[in-house]
């Protein structure tokens, strides 16, 4: 936190699944606060905790892990918190370390390590109830006795049981600062870390942290070493030399730690856990069914289905109601603008209009989002990965990539939102890069239009539902090349190791999954939105201006006796073509021609660049038509029939042949052209080279197939 | 390792995924699926009572 809140900081640090951020809603009440670590796409929880007797804490949820060596973002982003590297943060004055109280021996690994930092501890037995259902029983006053008298807590955050517990001890550990006492290395071992110590002292010049010097000697990769500034020659010969001492007292170095905390604990838990034997028992019955070989792909497939449906249609009616709001509100602002028709323009086109783009995604993200939560929360989601890993593990991605790309076919952003769920890295980056392939929902009313109009009365609608069914697959035939030559040529990622826990199911809590829907939609709104907003706004401004009353005056002056709506029309198309939207899209229309776009498509592709759908309203303008055109409009489609080209050498032909429609729905299906997806990507890859990179190669990529659909098909009708 | 995977220890093929791979294996009281290729690194003794005697994994 910044220098200006002095106060205690406690950081909550624990495996996944072990019902932490339960705990941490529980603690907090919700008074939280939400934001993302400098540099990575991590994001900070923090919220206020009373501890009783007067002293109250700033709570800070860490990303759950299973181990201090570092290997994901998250993973180091609680090491350097703990370590107080973090650029914004304090150093916690005590960890609270939620452990599942069905596995305390796996559990206390990561309590083990964390002894060496040596900050006050506080253990909580999380899943007290479940372990006591199971038989276990656990003695918490004689661990605490073992452990040097660190509070040990028993609760059930789930039920909300022990939470009050929680808070006293807390309290406690920052009055006592009782710390757990470290692990007792072997002589060897420990001379080993002397030796780096000193290593690390002598060449730059002061002593190191003791966890650091764990991470140096045990880890095979970690960035301790570069963030002390300790050169790679020098040390790596420091490091190998003292890997030689751990190996000389019989242990292997990259399994020297695990082991020696583990023998400490199995010591330490004896008498402290009694009975349990069968702690798999409950879940093993479900995934009996829900791993099944036939049955198992049938209930995910069932549950994605359904998730899809949910996340496509059931979406529909409150984007009906926003969009439905938003041409209320413009309808009711417009008359009292009336004498300014600038102002007017910018507030309801621009500016309703730009609240009312990002605003439509939110029933989408809070539908996606509800269910991921529960997928999560209930277990089930990685089930999911582990049936899906095999298909997607060629191409570098992982069974956890299936979720954000399925809802990619509804829309990208939610999809791009819940990468979040992958850990390792890279394989989040090509299921990012990989998402706004998919044929999303924006793309649906392009080629509803272009089948409409061309495909369906030529070709009848067998084939009308042949290219709808084909343009949703285009993306999908690009999407996985493009993430198998991402990972294996780009990234260069070796086959990362895809380890995942297959926890017990548990019941969501309704409470944990509302608030993280409601956490996500509100992230949403604050960073994606004002992007969006903001190219509505420069977009808006583009095809507005110059705007020169003169053109107005000389078509009206020539359509006497004209119907008004008819010329209203006109001045729009007219007004369109001299704005720089329009000059601009007449220069560029060379690069296009080759696709057979002309210059009111080519208008068309740069307008939609704050969403798809954009495109069939704006070749309603620039085709005279009248604004608010929709893709089932019969005069839109009249005109885009009748509509020829005017000069050039193709000259007399209709503008809209086969060839260009197909070149134009091929490329919307593959180009980057939506400017939140580009502003979501940016925000989830932590920076804009990711999202510029992406709309380069998609755009490119399209322009390259619209090409090639155009030459090839019109060389051959 | 971390997820205490240790020497010595009992492990039990739960089951596989629908598509061969990866393996859902128990131990410790707790499943954990490894792809083919990570179980390859674990080297393991056939038990007395197992009903495939000469598992995959073991290459």
């Amino acid at each position: 936190m910044s220098a200006a809140e002095p106060g205690l900081t406690v950081a909550l640090v624990g495996n996944p699944n072990t019902g932490k951020s339960t705990l941490f809603n529980a603690l907090t009440g919700l008074r939280q606060r939400v934001g993302n670590y400098p540099g990575v796409t991590v994001a900070r929880k923090s919220g206020q905790c009373d501890c009783g007797e007067g002293t109250k804490v700033e709570l800070v949820d860490l990303p759950g892990l299973y181990s201090l060596s570092a290997s994901s973002p998250d993973e180091q982003v609680v090491i350097d918190a703990l370590s107080g590297h973090l650029a914004d943060d304090r150093r916690p004055d005590a960890v609270v370390v939620v452990i599942d109280a069905t596995n305390l021996l796996r559990n206390l690994f990561l309590a083990s390590q964390l002894s060496e930092l040596g900050l006050p501890v506080v253990l909580v037995l999380n899943q007290a109830d479940v372990a006591a259902e199971q038989g276990v029983k656990i003695n918490a006053d004689l661990l605490s006795r073992r452990l040097g008298g660190v509070p040990v807590v028993l609760t059930s955050a789930w039920k909300g049981e022990g939470i009050a517990a929680v808070r006293r001890a807390i309290g406690e550990a920052l009055r006592s600062r009782v710390r757990m006492p470290a692990v007792e290395w072997p002589a060897l071992v420990e001379e080993a870390l002397a030796d780096v110590a000193a290593g690390v002292a002598a060449d730059i010049g002061r002593a190191p942290g003791r966890a650091d010097v764990e991470r140096l000697l045990f880890d095979s990769t970690t960035s301790v070493g570069q963030r002390l500034g300790w050169e790679a020659p020098r040390r790596e010969a420091v490091i190998r030399a003292a890997r030689d001492k751990v190996r000389r007292a019989g242990y292997n170095p990259l399994a020297a730690e695990p082991l020696i905390h583990y023998e400490r604990l199995r010591k330490l838990l004896e008498g402290v856990v009694q009975g349990g034997g069968n702690r798999t028992g409950g879940s093993a019955a479900v995934d009996q069914v829900l791993l099944h070989r036939v049955f198992g792909p049938i209930v995910f497939a069932g549950i994605m289905l359904g998730m899809f449906a949910a996340v496509f249609w059931l979406a529909k009616f409150p984007m009906q109601w926003i969009s439905g709001g938003v041409d209320w509100l413009k309808a009711v602002v417009a008359p009292t603008l009336d004498g300014l028709p600038m102002l007017q323009s910018l507030v309801t086109d621009g500016m309703i209009g730009g609240v009312g783009a990002f605003l439509a995604f939110l029933p989408q993200i809070l539908i996606l989002f509800l269910f991921v939560s529960i997928l999560e929360d209930s277990g089930y989601m990685a089930r999911a990965a582990f049936i899906m890993d095999r298909l997607f593990s060629w191409c570098g991605l992982n069974g956890k990539s299936f979720v954000p790309m399925l809802s990619g076919f509804a829309c990208a952003i939610p999809g791009l939102l819940s990468t979040r769920t992958i850990e390792d890295p890279k394989a989040r980056l090509a299921t990012a890069f990989a998402v706004p392939f998919m044929s999303c929902s924006a793309r649906f009313p392009i080629y509803a239009l272009m089948c409409a109009a061309f495909i369906g009365p030529v070709y009848g609608p067998g084939w009308e539902s042949v290219v709808m069914v084909g343009m949703h697959c285009v993306g999908l035939l690009f999407a996985v090349p493009t993430a198998f030559v991402l990972t294996r040529f780009v990234l260069k990622v070796k086959p990362q190791p895809f380890v995942l826990e297959l926890p017990r199911y548990q019941m969501p809590k309704p409470r944990d999954v509302l608030w993280r829907m409601w956490q996500n939609a509100a992230e949403f709104v604050s960073k994606a939105g004002t992007v969006i907003f903001a190219i509505t706004i420069i977009v808006w401004a583009l095809s507005y201006f110059p705007r020169d009353p003169a053109v107005e005056q000389r078509i009206r002056a020539t359509s006497v006796g004209v119907a008004s709506a008819a010329v209203d029309a006109q001045v729009q198309s007219a007004y369109v073509e001299q704005s720089w939207m329009g000059r601009f899209g007449k220069s560029v229309q060379p690069i296009f021609d080759p696709c057979g776009f002309d210059w009111k498509i080519t208008v068309g592709v740069l307008a939609s660049f704050p969403a798809r759908e954009v495109i069939v309203s704006t070749l309603g303008v620039t085709y005279s038509v009248g604004e608010g055109a929709e893709a089932d409009s019969q005069h839109l489609q009249q005109v885009m029939r009748a509509a020829k080209w005017t000069e050039g050498p193709r000259i007399g032909t209709p503008i809209f042949s086969l060839a260009a429609v197909l070149a134009l729905m091929v490329f919307f299906a593959l180009c980057s052209q939506c400017g939140p997806t580009v502003a979501t990507l940016a925000q989830e890859t932590g920076g804009w080279k990711w999202a510029a990179i992406s709309f380069f190669y998609m755009t490119t990529l399209a322009w390259l197939m619209a090409v090639a659909v155009y030459q090839v098909v019109s060389r051959l009708t | 390792m971390a997820l205490g995977l240790l020497p010595g220890m009992v492990l039990k093929l739960v089951r596989k995924a629908p598509l061969g791979d990866p393996l859902a294996i128990e131990f410790a009281g707790q499943v954990v699926s490894l792809r083919l290729t990570e179980a390859q690194n674990i080297l393991i003794d056939v038990a007395a009572d197992c009903p495939i005697q000469r598992p995959r994994s073991q290459a």
